[in-house]
């Protein structure tokens, strides 16, 4: 056996005697829920009446088992890494410069959380780290098993953790992510842990990370973003061409898939969008309750939340989840050309805006809802928490408290990845929006 | 230049608007008030430019200088002594609060020959593809507190050439006019004005401004804007930046935190990405150069203001890019050009 390039070695903590037929069957077992609760989803998406043409190439990305996945196993035999991400805080750009293709890992299956619970036996962890463990102890997530390895920021406690006992089945680099965001050293830290992660990535590709290629990877990106910036300007008006669940989906698939194509596609929906709204071809009735998507991570297909929200008489008009509008809400700017500074730039545009509830002071979070609430006059505030994120959960009473004095209610649902709770937020959901409506009627008088 | 290159240069600096404006006027500035190299030695006489007192016009040493710069009118004022109380020099420190007062150290950044070279000089350290030196936390503050000694001092110096009691007459000679001895200005105009046959008044230089000439090259070299950190003229308008009808608005809300204005300011400001409530976030530091306002991709969040009017502005990626064709070089758009 040749050495790993990072040398890197299974470390067998984790990983039971193989051959037992009934882990087969098991794994076969979560590979078959994962597929349908996949193309449940999709199914239920697809519904919606009077959907955007565009929109079908997102479905097609987010299939389980999708074109995606066949493309990056092609890439791969001929010789591409691809390298996983467990978190957004991952420089997409640095493994972009670097020669690999970057899917994010983050799984939104309910199915994987059992085999996690099985192995770690803490009901309390949260869903999504459970959900992407388990998706590799089954080894039913499909880019899970695609990965060469794993780039993991030590945000929050549970994908600190994921990163340490997925080092049992690949190679993980742990990112340092500093968790308080004043003070000298902070910046300087985070910049030296891109840097590193670059040039490790670099030594597994072979493919060095030069200025050049992270220039490009740089234009990429904020091409994307560019593109991402339409699609949010679109539904700012009064009426809105696009559910913000399909914006949702849409704006999520750039963690999976190529940027480039991504771009395009997304730009041919926005083109698709602008005609639609130029025919006045709205969606819904103009009475929907205008609501902010906030919290935890809302990933697919765990698309619970907005599905009641918008089923129960909400439009999600704008969010501000790590699996949304913050993956490319902000462009990078670089000042100038040598690696470094293109390193720091993009390390610093991951680290300073992100509003990610791990850090504080978090005061830009405060202020940044109170701003896309004021953009896209927003009426309430739905801030989803999974179960087992604290520090989610931690931030909410403060936002609520903000938003309040803006005079913007806010619902907070703390949910878990099954459907066991459905029925009980939707007539939270169903209240909250009512009661939204009652105001609006009121303020009209 | 082929029409295509000259498009490209267009595009590329209206991604840099508030900088391209200001290379303009650096080098009106430059060529018409600080070099002569044109040769208008007519000007020179006229009487009434003399009181054309700019923080940044013709130095002293330069051959045909149509002005002078205020802060030698002061020294010099300083160095007659108290013979006429004072009163010529008081009524050049008026003169400098007053435009300070009309501009702020937007003096520094628009029209100063020495931000000008050490402008330039940065230009070339990023086409050789080498990174500025980043300053820790400790340097930035000491050169920003030190350069008020530095005024204090060279002031000090000029009162006490002038007062017969300090002794220091003997040393007239060498200590009159005590910053224009270490100013980089002197040395660079004489190189310069030598280099193009003219005769500036000082044509040997002595050994401490050859020095301080290789100080602002090097420094500029190395450390963006390195002297303006240090200049005593700049740490006079400083103390006045804040309230001048100039002024650099930030709009709180809008703000993302993401960092971009402390990463572009070649002055090192924090207070510009710290500051969340107060609008005036013109620093004393401020040199106005407009990097943060050009390189915000916030829209309105940061804006340069003159007397209720909004010069310009910070504007989004889209923003940027709405006037043309979908964007080839967006890249460039947003790391500005190498």
């Amino acid at each position: 056996m040749t050495e790993h390039p990072l040398g890197w070695a299974p470390k067998g903590r984790y990983v039971r005697p193989q051959g037992d037929e009934s882990v087969e069957e098991l794994k076969a077992r979560v590979r078959e829920a994962y597929a349908k609760q996949s193309a449940e989803m999709r199914a239920r998406l697809m519904a919606i009446k009077d959907r955007p043409e565009g929109m079908r190439y997102f479905d097609d990305v987010a299939r389980y088992d999708g074109p995606r996945v066949r493309e990056l196993q092609e890439a791969k035999q001929q010789g591409k890494k691809v390298v996983g991400t467990l978190c957004v805080f991952a420089p997409a750009e640095v493994v972009r410069a670097c020669g690999a293709e970057v899917v994010r890992l983050c799984s939104g299956m309910h199915y994987g959380v059992h085999p996690a619970n099985e192995l770690l036996g803490d009901a309390g962890l949260c869903p999504c780290v459970k959900s992407t463990l388990g998706g590799r102890l089954s080894d039913a997530d499909a880019f899970m098993t695609l990965a060469d390895i794993i780039v993991a920021p030590a945000s929050c406690d549970g994908k600190v953790k994921l990163g340490e006992i997925l080092e049992d089945w690949l190679p993980v680099i742990m990112m340092n992510l500093p968790r308080v965001k004043t003070g000298d050293t902070t910046a300087q830290l985070w910049v030296e842990e891109v840097m590193w992660m670059g040039q490790q990535l670099g030594r597994l590709t072979g493919t060095e990370m030069t200025a050049k290629g992270l220039r490009e990877a740089i234009g990429a990106y904020n091409r994307a973003h560019l593109a991402l910036s339409r699609l949010t300007a679109l539904r700012w008006g009064d009426r809105s061409p696009i559910w913000g669940r399909d914006a949702l989906l849409a704006a999520q698939m750039a963690l999976v898939d190529d940027v480039e194509r991504w771009t395009k596609r997304m730009d041919a929906l926005c083109d698709e969008l602008d005609r639609r709204a130029a025919a006045k071809q709205w969606v819904g009735t103009g009475e929907e309750a205008r609501v902010l998507l906030a919290g935890s991570p809302v990933i697919w297909p765990n698309w619970k939340v907005p599905n009641l929200v918008e089923e129960s008489g909400g439009l999600v008009v704008v969010d501000e989840l790590c699996t949304g509008a913050r993956v490319l809400g902000d462009p990078v700017v670089a000042d100038e050309g040598t690696l470094r500074d293109l390193v720091r730039a993009v390390a610093e545009r991951y680290f300073f805006p992100c509003t990610c509830p791990c850090f504080s002071p978090n005061d830009e979070r405060e202020s940044r809802m109170l701003r896309l609430v004021k953009e896209h006059r927003v009426e309430g505030v739905v801030y989803h928490a999974l179960r087992g994120c604290h520090l989610g959960m931690l931030e909410a009473t403060r936002l609520e408290l903000a938003l309040r004095r803006a005079d913007v209610p806010m619902l907070k649902v703390e949910s878990e990845y099954d459907e066991g709770d459905v029925e009980q937020i939707r007539t939270r959901v169903e209240a909250f929006v009512e009661m939204i409506q009652a105001r609006r009627e009121f303020a009209r008088g | 230049m082929t029409s295509r290159g000259a498009r490209a240069w267009v595009r590329r600096r209206s991604l840099r608007p508030v900088t391209t404006w200001r290379l303009f006027s650096l080098t009106a500035a430059f060529v018409l008030l600080n070099s002569m190299l044109l040769g208008v030695p007519s000007l020179g006489t006229m009487g009434p430019l003399r009181w054309l007192l700019l923080p940044n016009a013709s130095c002293r040493y330069i051959a045909n200088a149509p002005t002078n710069c205020w802060y030698y009118n002061l020294q010099s004022s300083l160095t007659d002594g108290w013979s006429d109380g004072y009163l010529p020099a008081l009524n050049f420190v008026m003169v400098a609060v007053g435009l300070t007062l009309l501009l702020g150290r937007g003096w520094c950044g628009w029209g100063c020959p020495l931000g000008y070279s050490q402008y330039l000089v940065g230009r070339l350290r990023t086409r050789l593809g080498l990174r500025y030196r980043e300053l820790p936390y400790w340097a930035v503050a000491l050169m920003d507190h030190g350069k008020y000694a530095i005024m204090f001092v060279m002031v000090l110096l000029a009162v006490s050439i002038g007062v017969p009691a300090m002794g220091l007459g003997a040393w007239d000679q060498a200590l009159a006019l005590p910053f224009c001895q270490v100013c980089p200005g002197k040395p660079l105009f004489t190189v310069l004005q030598l280099g193009v046959g003219l005769q500036p008044l000082a044509t040997s230089l002595p050994f401490v401004a050859i020095l301080m000439l290789l100080v602002l090259l090097v420094g500029a070299f190395t450390v963006r804007m390195f002297w303006c950190r240090l200049c005593p003229i700049g740490a006079f308008m400083a103390l006045f930046n804040r309230r001048a009808l100039l002024w650099l608005r930030k709009d709180g809300p809008k703000c993302t935190k993401c960092r971009v204005c402390l990463r572009v300011c070649p002055m090192d400001i924090e207070e510009i990405f710290v500051e969340m409530d107060r609008e005036n976030v013109t620093a004393p530091e401020c040199i106005m150069c407009g990097r943060c306002v050009e390189s915000c991709p916030e829209a309105g969040c940061l804006s340069i203001n003159m007397l209720g009017r909004e010069l310009c502005r910070s504007r989004t990626p889209a923003e940027r890019t709405a006037d043309r064709a979908p964007p080839p070089d967006l890249q460039a758009a947003l790391e500005g050009e190498m």
